[in-house]
């Protein structure tokens, strides 16, 4: 997967979920956190991993993108 | 009706504004200061939508015009007459005698009067424009006969976001729309999906702004990376539903035919954009810049000779230049940083970079590369087919009560300046237009014919998923369609579309409104496709310049005069009709 949520660090503000303009960030309802729902359809914009308040978003870039 | 949509509001407004991005958040704020209630929906979120949210950025404002007396960071720069500066980019760029830019709006004469204002707005929301000593740092390229100033773009997109709301603009994020309303030939407003929910809204407007941005989901952005079909260079929620919604409701689009071909680093995923103001744009004086080099480091535009070779068009000229150097044995090329004085390496890590998109400078680190040692691989990469809707200098569209702004109209030279002062006369223009309009008739048979449309993917059991039904489409086109195209690989093309439209779209399946979404895009790709292929067959020469504009048809591989004129395509009846224009 390209982009990983550190939960330890996630305080489930919904920045990333908000912003995501290609709807890959979902939201669980019941856990009430974010997850990567639609990983291969992430343009790698990089508005996630910037906009978190607690760095708990990291973008791998693929080696597809060397 | 499908267990996920269902429609439960209806929205009212004198203005309704489709698409947050510059054009858009500019047509709503004059529209609102216009004295008309205002509504924007947008098919992501505003605080990352269009070219600034995306972070394929801007940090460089094209085709100003800073008035006399302004601070500027070189005080020995001398910059001609505002006259001249126009007469040049209409000569550079192929305007005028020319007619390589085939657009019926005198774009650059508007935009080099008019940008130095947008300049002072975004300042006043806190965009940074000014270097710590308070002057403007700008960059003249006698050259393009461009004056470009730089900024500090960084979260600019928030900004416009946050502004929107305190004005009093009825924000709509995750909302797309569908289809346009029209009664009579005029624009009465759209029919919308929540992509996240799954509701569908009914908004009625006196005024519609379409700012949907260009066609960036026709080609696979680069043929050899098959694993993401939306690593793209322009954003790539950006469907072509400006020309495919446009079409749908009637309005006139143009330049369908025009593949937008420009230079990219190798890495898809790495802007180029941004480096333009430093990069390839030389200048007939002696200033540093980076080298466009081929593989025996032999610079491509040597200062001095890229007038004669290019025709002074920035993008145009560079495929057939670039193959000239492939048959010589001579690729690949690179971006050659490594003479520059540090404080421009700096500068263009910090602030192009940065701005211009962070992953960019992340992929630097990544991978390793230091531009002061390393060089940067580029390619030519398609960004979209140029296609937009046909709009005057009012920004108004072919149909009354539709104004359109930005890459919707295909009137994409001058970037972020285009987009915010076409969006202001958008909004000026759609406001002045709904005080007086009568309220519009909303036809109840057109709703429920476009809900059907809706509700269609969600019917379908073990149907294809979007995302597999796009990736063969833009396959298609690549493939038939990409750099050269001729009749017999045109006609091969719309065959097998014609096939996809007919046997596997209406097999596409959607389980939930997200893959709804990608379903309905699917649809507008398909439209948007077809238009270019109907298009290129159509004009029987070949044609290149403007920004990255190419029609290069292997049959007929000379340009021809009497193709000096804009070809359009309307709606009749559900036929593509074509019409060849003077403009």
């Amino acid at each position: 997967m390209s982009i990983k949520i550190n939960y330890s660090k996630c305080n489930a503000c919904g920045i990333c979920y908000n912003d995501c303009p290609m709807d890959v960030i979902a939201w669980d309802e019941e856990k009430n956190i974010p997850f990567i729902k639609y990983p291969d359809e992430c343009c790698y914009c990089g508005n996630c991993e910037l906009y978190c308040p607690k760095k708990a978003i990291a973008i791998l870039l693929p080696a597809t993108l060397y | 009706m499908g267990k996920m949509t269902k429609t439960d509001e209806f929205i009212t407004s004198d203005v309704l504004v489709i698409g947050g991005g510059a054009a858009g958040y500019r047509a709503a704020i004059k529209a609102i200061e216009g004295g008309c209630d205002t509504v924007l929906i947008e098919k992501a979120a505003v605080r990352a939508a269009g070219c600034l949210g995306f972070c394929c950025g801007m940090e460089h404002f094209a085709y100003i015009y800073p008035p006399p007396g302004t601070l500027l960071h070189n005080p020995n720069l001398s910059l001609p007459p505002i006259e001249e500066i126009i007469a040049r980019i209409d000569t550079l760029r192929g305007v005028k005698e020319e007619r390589m830019f085939l657009n019926p709006t005198a774009t650059f004469s508007i935009i080099v009067k008019e940008g130095w204002d947008e300049v002072l707005e975004l300042e006043r929301l806190g965009v940074r424009f000014r270097e710590d000593d308070g002057s403007y740092y700008v960059i003249y390229m006698p050259a393009q006969g461009t004056i470009v100033a730089l900024f500090k773009g960084e979260g600019i997109q928030h900004k416009l976001a946050t502004e929107l709301s305190k004005r009093g603009v009825k924000v709509f994020d995750r909302t797309m729309a569908v289809d346009l309303l029209t009664h009579n030939g005029t624009v009465a407003g759209a029919v919308t999906l929540d992509v996240r929910t799954g509701n569908i809204k009914v908004f009625q407007s006196k005024a519609t702004v379409l700012a949907t941005g260009s066609a960036s989901r026709s080609y696979l952005t680069d043929p050899l990376l098959q694993s993401n079909i939306f690593v793209s260079q322009n954003p790539p929620i950006a469907d072509g539903s400006n020309a495919a919604i446009g079409y749908r409701a009637g309005a006139e689009i143009i330049n369908s035919e025009f593949a937008w071909i420009c230079l990219g680093a190798k890495s898809a995923r790495v802007p180029f954009n941004g480096l333009a103001p430093f990069a390839l744009w030389p200048s007939d004086v002696p200033q540093p810049h980076p080298r466009l080099i081929n593989a025996k480091g032999e610079e491509i535009f040597p200062e001095g000779k890229f007038k004669d070779k290019a025709a002074g068009t920035f993008h145009a000229g560079f495929l057939p230049l670039l193959e000239e150097e492939e048959k010589l044995g001579n690729s690949p090329f690179f971006w050659d940083c490594r003479h520059l004085p540090e404080e421009m390496i700096q500068y263009i890590e910090q602030r192009s970079f940065a701005q211009e998109g962070p992953i960019a400078l992340k992929w630097l680190q990544d991978r390793g590369i230091d531009l002061r040692k390393d060089l940067l691989e580029v390619t030519l990469r398609f960004f979209a087919i140029h296609a937009g809707v046909l709009i005057d200098e009012n920004a108004q569209t072919s149909l009354s009560g539709l104004y359109a702004a930005g890459d919707a109209t295909s009137d994409t030279g001058g970037a972020l300046t285009t987009a915010l002062v076409f969006g202001k006369r958008a909004g000026i223009n759609a406001a002045k237009y709904a005080s007086e309009a009568k309220k519009t008739t909303i036809n109840e048979a057109q709703v429920e014919m476009i809900k059907e449309c809706i509700l269609a993917p969600q019917m379908v059991k073990n149907g294809y998923a979007p995302i597999e039904v796009e990736k063969e489409v833009r396959s298609v086109m690549t493939r038939y369609s990409g750099y050269y195209k001729s009749a017999t690989t045109l006609n091969r093309a719309l065959e097998i579309l014609s096939d996809l439209k007919a046997n596997i779209l209406p097999r596409v399946s959607a389980k939930n409104p997200h893959e709804l979404m990608r379903a309905l895009e699917v649809r507008n790709i398909i439209l948007t496709i077809e238009m270019h292929l109907r298009a290129s067959l159509e004009r029987k020469e070949s044609r290149m310049g403007g920004f990255g504009h190419y029609h290069l048809r292997r049959d007929y591989p000379e340009r021809d005069p009497n193709w000096d004129k804009l070809l359009v395509v309307r709606n009749e009846g559900g036929d593509m009709k074509f019409i060849k224009r003077d403009c």
